[in-house]
Formats: structure tokens, sequence, C-alpha cells
């Protein structure tokens, strides 16, 4: 079995020790992201039964602590004897293109990283960095996985149940998804300060030429219309 | 509400950078200086006024080109690299430019002037729009405008990472508040969060500084993040502060009216909570403190009211709710521009003020349409005010906040009056009273005389014993001799203590004038004329009130006693209610119960002395009564003592400084009258015996003598005794019963114990049955009682099992423990009372561990009296009957035994 080779790293790993036996199906994934990670690597499932072993392997206790890398993760699984095998999966990752064009999405708003930082993976940074042509959700044929086992297709039920581990990490912190894309937290973090919004102010200076066509006239003291005028026009400046 | 003045003359003042230029404006009134900020706005819609100055057109015609030039994207670092200007500019920009200038050139202004003004007026518009700052940082190249990829590479970022691991990566959050001019202007304030390194909160930066460079304000860059996560716990903490986190850089944020309440109300709070402390300008957030002012209101009194002085039904109070800022009440201009602001930013006494929304409520409501901050009190809700120093202000949706309250003037005065009546120096005895006042009795006399002064009621609950009569008769000559007093004074009591006032007061002020008016032949003379000043003493009872008050009423009495006021503890009782119709200058009640240990009587006793002070029946249940009684908020109980105390004055036996000026044993004698059916018995015993004594011999005369004396004092005690009947009705045939109860009433109330002496076991067994029908647990010590029976009674009485020991004076014997008891009272007498009290005294050991109280009951004008009389004139005739008394009374002369036995009639 060949294992495959890894690219030059970048950044530490993210390492998340090992689950232990979990009971009852409280093993689903509780957050969008998670949610949508699970259905990413589903489709690309032939027998459907595989899912149901690897979700119970998932949680059996016998996959060992996950390692996550800038575009890869990996586990060593317990095969009930003296030996065990180990799991992998490789994740394409984004180009520094398309990193940029993120980034510049994730500086918009303080709150995306504030968001981040605290466990979350905001849906409009998502959403926004997709409609400037960045997935940062895998897709199927984003996933490629491989095994010690000998099973004749992959995913195989023990890179599935290494998938659904995947889920619960990510779930817990986004961060890990981001890895598996390419970038670490400390290169994000290290993200020089946001470049002048040039098109904002623009966009703004348009808009105050807007409601300076309706501006009221009066300037008297009571003059509740220039008030309103004033407030909005100050918001934009 | 904008007063940027457009019609004179506006400057600008150039800065560097760009952004911090002012424009200068001004008009006939006004100069105003804004910031860009500021002035953006305004210049933006300049050109629509048709009476703007020249230079405002020019300024403005410039803003607007400005901001065509930023729509476009025309901007670009400025050559020094710090600021942002428009450009680069093509040829028709040029020409615009020009355009501009040379179309608003005006007086002391040529078209070079005015092109320097457009262009240093562009670049500060577009070094303000852009909002960024563009600062360099050390060993950090700026990024250049069009490009999006950072320069660097991997390798230079992480090492610039390692250089900046030892600055402080931890961080919390504050807000800080500004309040530029033209913000407050219009209800608007800026808060900037700020971020302090964690354990050195002295190292702060405006958060903004985090994000504009990489360096310089001695973060880590991590710094960034975690500043972004407190930033976000604070927006859910408050979530106005969201719009914080949708820019790209957090620097500020302005709030509007609506959200600076909301800020004050809840936000605070919240913000609190989480440890985000808000920062305000010094003197921007000032307290407003609400304050309530009580006093006397004038006004033209309307008839003859029932009591006069400050807290009478009639009297009027004021109440004003006012906010005080700074110790110092807010005028009347000014809770109304209080009241009638827009949001919490207000402008009072010159500064700008930043008001708590819930304040600005109240001053709403007090200002408004229903003027509540104003209004006016009824007597008994200014004199709580006035004593427990705070009143529910009323402002507000089921506002039950007290409020602190000050007196006016005047009745600061009657407050102090009242509550220091007990240690004002103690008055000296007024002329006229023959008695030695001790020391509590002169306090209790001022204590009296400074509530009647200030027109209130006073309810003396002394023990009995200490001497409340005395000190209401000094009470009374006291305001003779002041010329206090306006009419006669009337004592309404029980029956059977008419004759003991009668006899006190002739006893005190010789000289006054007393009257009864009881009985069919009552009648009140000239007192009901005009209004009478005599100085007389009108004693009435209960029934005899309550029967004829409508005559009583038609006097204008000045002091209206209550004597054993338990008697009106029924506020609904005909007794009650007509008692409250007897006009007065001023009330006292007298009783010897606790009466602070029932609410309910307390109200009914108080209400009546100082009418309206403690509310309607129903209301001091709901206000006090039920709170206290449940417990539940001792500071209710506090208050109510508060606003009670002044008002009742208590002292017992035991007190420390009554008691060691007691002497250990105080005698009284209690005069009783005769029924009806006493005098027509004694009355023909009297004709019966004379008759036959005239015509007896030697040997008969003696015991006749005897059988008769036997028989008067018989009758005296009751008629059942008398005619030796065992069964007859007890109650109402004898005075010395009704007395009997008074007196074992208050007794009991207060928990003492009595030894009921008499020399007949009929008549014992008589008070046996009548303490049984009343429920009154007694012993019955006499002669015929064995020796075991007898200890076993004292040890009952000594343990304080029964109150009330029946002794037959002749069960003697010495060795009977009866310390116990703190009254005593003779029934009925023996023949010479000096003689019999040292015998009693010795033989109960009366008086020897505390002090005791004895009651003679004297049946007016019979034998009884006569008796005692005769026996200091004739203190031979005392020496003789040592031993065996009733021998030597046999020897009178028939005259002297006629006149001994003949009734005398009380005079009216």
């Amino acid at each position: 079995m060949d294992s495959l080779p890894a690219d030059p790293i970048s950044g530490d790993p993210m390492v998340f020790p090992r689950v232990g036996r979990v009971r009852g199906a409280a093993a689903r994934s509780t957050t969008w992201w998670g949610r949508a990670w699970v259905r990413s690597f589903e489709e690309t499932v032939v027998d459907a039964a595989d899912l149901a072993v690897a979700r119970t392997l998932a949680r059996s206790g016998r996959l060992g602590a996950v390692m996550v890398l800038s575009g890869m993760s990996s586990v060593v699984v317990d095969r009930g004897g003296p030996t065990s095998m180990m799991a992998q999966l490789r994740v394409s990752q984004l180009d520094a293109r398309a990193w940029d064009v993120f980034v510049r999405e994730l500086v918009r708003e303080a709150g995306f990283t504030a968001a981040l930082e605290s466990g979350e993976l905001p849906v409009d940074l998502v959403e926004h960095a997709d409609q400037a042509g960045v997935e940062l959700l895998p897709g199927p044929a984003d996933l490629e996985t491989a095994c010690e086992c000998d099973a004749w297709a992959q995913p195989c039920v023990h890179a599935l149940a290494l998938l659904y581990q995947l889920a619960w990490h990510l779930d817990a912190d986004p961060y890990a998804l981001l890895l598996l894309r390419g970038r670490t937290r400390e290169q994000l973090a290290a993200e020089p300060p946001p470049p002048v919004l040039l098109d904002d102010a623009a966009a703004r200076a348009a808009e105050i030429l807007r409601l300076a066509r309706e501006a009221p006239a009066g300037h008297g003291l009571a003059d509740s219309a220039v008030a309103a005028y004033d407030e909005e026009v100050s918001r934009l400046v | 509400m904008s007063f940027v003045p457009l019609q004179g003359l506006a400057r600008l003042h150039v800065a560097d950078p760009p952004r911090d230029s002012e424009i200068e404006f001004s008009g006939p009134q006004r100069t105003i200086r804004l910031p860009m900020r500021g002035a953006i706005p305004v210049l933006t819609r300049a050109l629509r006024a048709d009476d703007a100055h020249a230079s405002v057109t020019l300024l403005s015609a410039a803003t607007m080109l400005a901001m065509k030039l930023v729509a476009a994207g025309r901007v670009q670092r400025s050559a020094a690299g710090h600021a942002w200007r428009v450009g680069p500019m093509s040829p028709d920009d040029d020409d615009r430019v020009r355009a501009v200038a040379g179309a608003r050139t005006y007086d002391g202004l040529d078209a070079d002037e005015a092109e320097a003004i457009v262009r240093a007026l562009l670049d500060a518009v577009a070094d303000t729009m852009t909002r960024q700052g563009a600062g360099v940082a050390a060993g950090v190249p700026t990024r250049s405008t069009d490009a999006t990829a950072d320069h660097r590479s991997l390798a230079e970022r992480l090492a610039a990472r390692v250089a900046d691991d030892d600055l402080p990566s931890e961080v919390f959050l504050s807000l800080r508040v500004e309040a530029p001019e033209e913000q407050l202007v219009g209800g608007r304030v800026s808060v900037v969060p700020q971020v302090h390194e964690a354990d050195v909160a002295t190292h702060v930066t405006d958060a903004e500084q985090l994000w504009a460079s990489s360096g310089g304000h001695g973060f880590s860059v991590r710094a960034r993040a975690n500043a972004a996560v407190a930033l976000r716990r604070a927006a859910q903490a408050w979530p106005v502060l969201d719009r914080l986190l949708r820019r790209p850089v957090p620097d500020r944020l302005v709030l509007d009216a609506d959200e600076l309440t909301d800020l004050l109300d809840d936000g605070l709070a919240a913000l609190a909570a989480i440890g985000v402390d808000v920062f305000w300008p010094r003197g921007l957030r000032q307290e407003l403190v609400p304050r309530a002012r009580v006093e006397v209101k004038r006004r033209d009194g309307q008839g003859a009211p029932l009591m006069t002085g400050v807290f009478g039904p009639d009297a009027l109070f004021e109440f004003d709710w006012r906010l005080a800022l700074a110790g110092d009440p807010l005028s009347d201009e000014e809770m109304t521009a209080l009241a009638e602001a827009n949001g919490p930013v207000i402008r009072l006494r010159d500064n700008w003020v930043v008001i708590d929304p819930e304040t600005a409520r109240r001053a709403r409501l007090a200002a408004g349409r229903d003027r509540r901050g104003r209004r006016e009190l009824k007597p008994v809700e200014a004199l709580q005010a006035v004593l427990t120093g705070s009143i529910a202000s009323g402002i507000g949706q089921g506002d039950s906040a007290t409020v602190e309250v000050h007196a006016g003037a005047t009745l600061e005065k009657v407050r102090d009056r009242i509550v220091d009546a007990a240690q004002v120096s103690p008055l000296e005895a007024p002329p006229g009273l023959q008695a030695t006042l001790r020391d509590y009795q002169r306090h209790g006399l001022t204590w009296l005389a400074e509530l009647t002064g200030a027109g209130l009621g006073a309810c003396l609950a002394d023990d009995m014993g200490l001497g409340k009569t005395l000190m209401l008769i000094a009470l009374h000559l006291h305001r003779r001799d002041r010329r206090l007093a306006t009419g006669p004074t009337l004592v309404v009591c029980p029956a059977s203590l008419l004759g003991n006032w009668e006899a006190e007061v002739r006893r005190f002020a010789p000289g006054v004038p007393t009257r009864r008016f009881h009985g069919s032949q009552r009648d009140l003379g000239s007192l009901v004329s005009t209004g009478s000043t005599t100085g007389e003493f009108v004693f009435t009872t209960y029934g005899t009130m309550r029967a004829d008050h409508e005559t009583l009423a038609q006097v204008r009495w000045d002091l209206v006693v209550a004597d054993e006021a338990q008697h009106v503890k029924n506020a609904n009782s005909s007794t009650a209610r007509n008692l409250r119709l007897i006009p007065s200058q001023c009330r006292v009640a007298l009783t010897g119960t606790p009466v602070e240990n029932n609410l309910t009587e307390l109200w009914a006793i108080l209400d009546w002395a100082t009418p309206g002070l403690l509310g309607s029946r129903n209301a001091f249940r709901k206000v006090w009564a039920a709170p206290i009684e449940s417990g539940v908020d001792p500071a209710v109980a506090r208050r109510f003592a508060q606003l009670v105390e002044p008002f009742l004055l208590r002292r017992r036996k035991t007190d420390p400084g009554i008691a060691p000026e007691l002497p250990p044993k105080t005698e009284t004698d209690q005069v009783v009258g005769l029924t009806q059916e006493q005098a027509v018995l004694y009355e023909s015993l009297v004709r019966e015996s004379m008759r036959r004594i005239e015509e007896a011999d030697e040997t008969t005369r003696r015991g006749l003598v005897l059988a008769l004396l036997t028989g008067l004092k018989q009758i005296c005690n009751h008629p059942a005794h008398y005619l030796r009947q065992a069964h007859g009705r007890i109650a109402g045939r004898s005075e010395k019963i009704d007395l009997l109860d008074e007196l074992l009433g208050t007794i009991l109330a207060e928990g003492g114990a009595v030894l009921l002496f008499t020399q007949y076991v009929a008549m014992a067994r008589l008070l046996e049955r009548h303490l049984d029908a009343a429920g009154i647990p007694s012993l019955f010590l006499h002669g015929g009682t064995p020796v075991r029976q007898r200890e076993e009674m004292v040890a009952t009485f000594q343990g304080g099992g029964v109150p009330v020991f029946l002794l037959s004076l002749k069960a003697g014997g010495t060795g009977l423990n009866l310390t116990r008891a703190d009254h005593v009272i003779h029934v009925d007498r023996w023949w010479n009372p000096a003689v019999e009290d040292q015998a009693t005294d010795r033989a109960y050991r009366i008086g020897q561990t505390r002090p005791v109280q004895v009651h003679r009951l004297v049946t007016e004008g019979t034998i009884e009296q006569k008796i005692g009389e005769l026996l200091e004139r004739k203190r031979s005739l005392a020496d003789a009957v040592l031993g065996s008394g009733e021998v030597a009374l046999t020897e009178l002369s028939d005259d002297e035994l006629r006149d001994l036995v003949t009734l005398r009639t009380p005079h009216g």
C-alpha cells in the first residue's frame, strides 16, 4: 500500500486527540459547515452500507489521534491485532490567488475573524467568497483518500471514519477546515492590516451624491428634515 | 437639530493630516467650528439654501466635486505617505477645479486664493472619506493601492512574527465615549472601543490602532484577533455594538438618541456584567438625584376646625418632586427642559449632560400634564414623610420607589419639636399643682405639652400607678398658665373611675372647679354658651358620652382626655364614633395596657388622638399592619416605629429610670359610688336600725350597732352580699365590682398579679363566682383552708399559674410568701386601716421584692369613708381600737353614730 506523497508542509500540524468510545447517535455533526463537510464526502460513496459501518467505526474508539496539516489529514486505526493501519485524506488546497480573494473577504468585517476565533465559521464570509469565485468548502472532487487496508475501492470504511471524525473536529474548530484548504491560523493572523477599501469609499461617496440630490433646503433650528439628512450623510462619511 | 449658520462667512482651517481640518461657519447669532466629519453633511446640502454666503457655496461646490472624484476612485496616497488625497488629476479635473473657484469668488478673495481653498478642501474630503489611516509602520512596507497580494514572502512574515512574540496578546476591552459639540447638538455621541493589555490596564490603545498599522501600539499581532473576540462578546451583551464588527476596522460607532438611551437603560449593565467599562468625558454624565420637598401650604381656613394646629385635618402640605444636580435642585424651567428633551443628551446649566433615561421619564411625569411632581399632601402623608425622611414618590408607572424628603423650614421646625418632645428640657410643675412631680412625670408633662402645643394628639400608656392622672392634671394647669387653653377640659372615663378623678383633681389642683356630667340630672350649664375659659374640669363616662355626645359637642373644649382608652379600641363602636365628634383643641388618650402589641387597637386610639395620622383603617391595614405582621420586610416595621414613636409614651414600673423613684408601696383610695339599689338598701337599713338603737337598752344596743355597721359594709360591697343571695346577678349592682373589673383588666393585660382582700368569706365567694364567670382564674384562701392546700396555692401563685389570689383578712398567719403580687386590692376595710395595713404587709410580705400598688375601694359618702375620717380626727379612739376595733365604736353616742351612718350624697 503506497502512502500518498506529502507536499512540502508549511505551518504546524493540528493534532486532535483520540476520541474514545461514543455512545448513541450523539456523534452527529452539529454545525452547518460540519454538515456540509459530511455531505461532500457522503456523495462519493458507492455503497451506502459503508457509511453505517464507517460511522460505527468512528464511534468505536479504535481510531487514534487525528493529524491535520495543510491539505492533508491522517489517522491510525486499531484493527484489533498487533498491527495497525493508517488512513489518509488529501484535500486540494486553494491556490494563492484564491486565498487572496478569501482574505480580502475575511478582512471586510472584523467580526469574521472574531467569529473564527470563537469557533464559528460565518456563513456570510463563505457566501461572499463563493460569490467572488472561491469555494471554501470542498466538493467531492477535492477529496482523495488512501488506506493501508485491503479494500478494493476508496473511500474505504477507515477513510470514511476519518472523514466523520474530521466533521466533529471542524465543528469545534473551523480553522481545521482552513488548514485543510491550505492556510494556518497563524498565517491568517499574520495578514497585514486590511488595505484601504477604496471600493468602499467610492461606494459611500456615490451614495452621498445620490442623497445630496434630494437634500432639504432649510437650515432653521427646528427643521427635522435637515437633521435627518445630516445624520444619514454623516454615517457615510 | 441643525443650527449651523450658512448666511455668514465660512472659513476652512487646513490641518495635517487633512482629515483633521476644520470649517468655521459664522452667523448673526453664533459661530460654529466643525471638523470635516461634521461639516461635510452640511456642505453637501448648502447649495440648496438660497441665502447661503458665497464662501459657503464655494466650499459646498468643492465638496461636491470631491465626492464625485472619490466616487470615481480618484484617490491616492499623499507624497508623505501618511494621508490620502485626490488624484491623479486629469486635465478635465483641473478645469473643473478652476471653474468652481472662479465662479464663486467674493469680496476679499481672488480666483487663485479660491482655487487653493478648493484644492485643500478636495484633499480634506478625500482623506476623510477613506476613513483608514494610511500610516507607515517600521519594518513593514506598506501595500500599494492596487495590489491585493502581500509582497512579503512567508518566511519574512514568520520572521516578523518571532519578534512580535514578546509583545502582549491577551487583552480586554473598554469603551470610550466621545461627545463633540456637534454630535451632542443632535443628541448623539460616539463610542470608541479601546484595547487594554490584560493585567496592565494602563497599557491601552484605541482598537483602531491594532488594525490600522502593525506596530507602534505595543501589542502583538495576535492581539488583534483577541480584540475582535472581545468585541464579539461585547456585542453579544449589547447588540448595538454589532455594527462595529461589520466594519473592517472597528474604529468608532456613532449612537443616535435611541441607541444612547438603550445604552443607558440596558447596555451599561450588560457590559459591566462581562467586564467592559464605559468611560465618559468628564462632566458629561452627572447624576440627577430625585428629592421631594414637603412644606406646609398656607391656606385660609373656613369654619371652625375640629383641631387647630399645624396638623389639623384642614392643614395642607405641598409635595414638590424635583431633580437635583450636584445637590442643587433644578428650577421649573430646567425641569421643563428636561421633560421636553428628545433623548438622553440635554444642555443643563451651560453644560452638556447625559441623563439616565429612567430619571428623564420620571421628570417627564413630574412635569407633565398631571403635574404629579407637585401636589398637595394630606397631613398623614406629610407627617409620615417628615418623620421617616422618605416618601413614596408616586412618579412613574407602579413606581413605588421611595425618595428622600427634605422638609421645608416650617415643617422642619415642627418635626424637630415632635421628635424631641421627650428630650426637651423638662418643664417645671405649673403653679397651682399641689404635688411634687417625679422626674419621669416632668418628662411626661413636657412631652404632653409639646405635642398638644403642636396641635397633635398623644397617647400616654404608662403602667398603672405611675401617675397618669397627675400628669394630665398638670397639663391642664400648664395650658392655663401659658394661656394656651381655649376652653374647659373634658375627661371621659369608665363610671367606676369618676370618683377617683374628681378626688385627684381636688387633691392636686385645689380650687379648680370640677363638674360631673353624668346621671339623670346632668347639665353643662354655662359651658355651652360662649367659649368659657373657666379652666373647669368636666368628667363624664363613656356611656353618658355615647348617649349625649351632641350636648357635649356644643362646648368648645380645650383638652379632651380619653381615660382607659382601650374602651374605644373598636373604632366602629358608637362609643368610638361619637367620641370623635367632640371638638377639641387637643386630645390625649390614656391607657395602661400595652397598646403597641395590637396594631388595630393602636390605630383606633391614635386615629382619635391625631386624626388622619395613620390614614384610613383600610389603608393602615394595607400599608402597615399586613406587611409588619407578615414580617417579610423588616424595614416596614422600622419605618412604622419611626412614625408612631413620637406619639406614644410608655414607661414601665420596671424601667431603670422609674423603679428607683417608686416607693415600695403606693396607696390609692379608689372612690366609688352606690348604685340605686345599694342606696335604697343603705338608707332603709339606717332608718330601721337607728330607730331601734335609740330605743334599745345598753346590752341590746351594742349588738344592734354592730349589726348595723356590718350590714352597711356589706351593702357597700354588693347587695347580693348583704341579702345573702348565693346565685343572684352580680354585674351592674355594685360599683366596687365595676371598678374591680377595670383594675383587673389593666393588671392582667400588664401581666401582673393581684391579691384581693376582703374580711368576709361570703364576699370572697361572690368575687370568686364573678371572676369565674369572667374567665379569670383565681385562688381563694381562707381560715378553713387546710395547710397543705395553702402551700400548693402559694406555690401556684408565686409560680405565675394564677394571677388573682383572694384572701380573707382573717386567714392571717405569718409566713405566706406572696411576693409575686404587684397589686393589692382591699375590697372592704377592717376597722383600723393603719393597723390592718401593717398586718397584711407583714403577713404577706407585700412590697418586699417589688413595688406594689395598693388600692382601697371606698364607697363615697358612706360609713367606709367616714370611718377613716373619724379615725384621723380622733387619735385617742384610734389607739383604743387596737386589736378588737369594733367594740369601741359601740361606745359612740347616738348622735355620733347617726352622723357616722347617714348617707352623704356626693355633690354634683
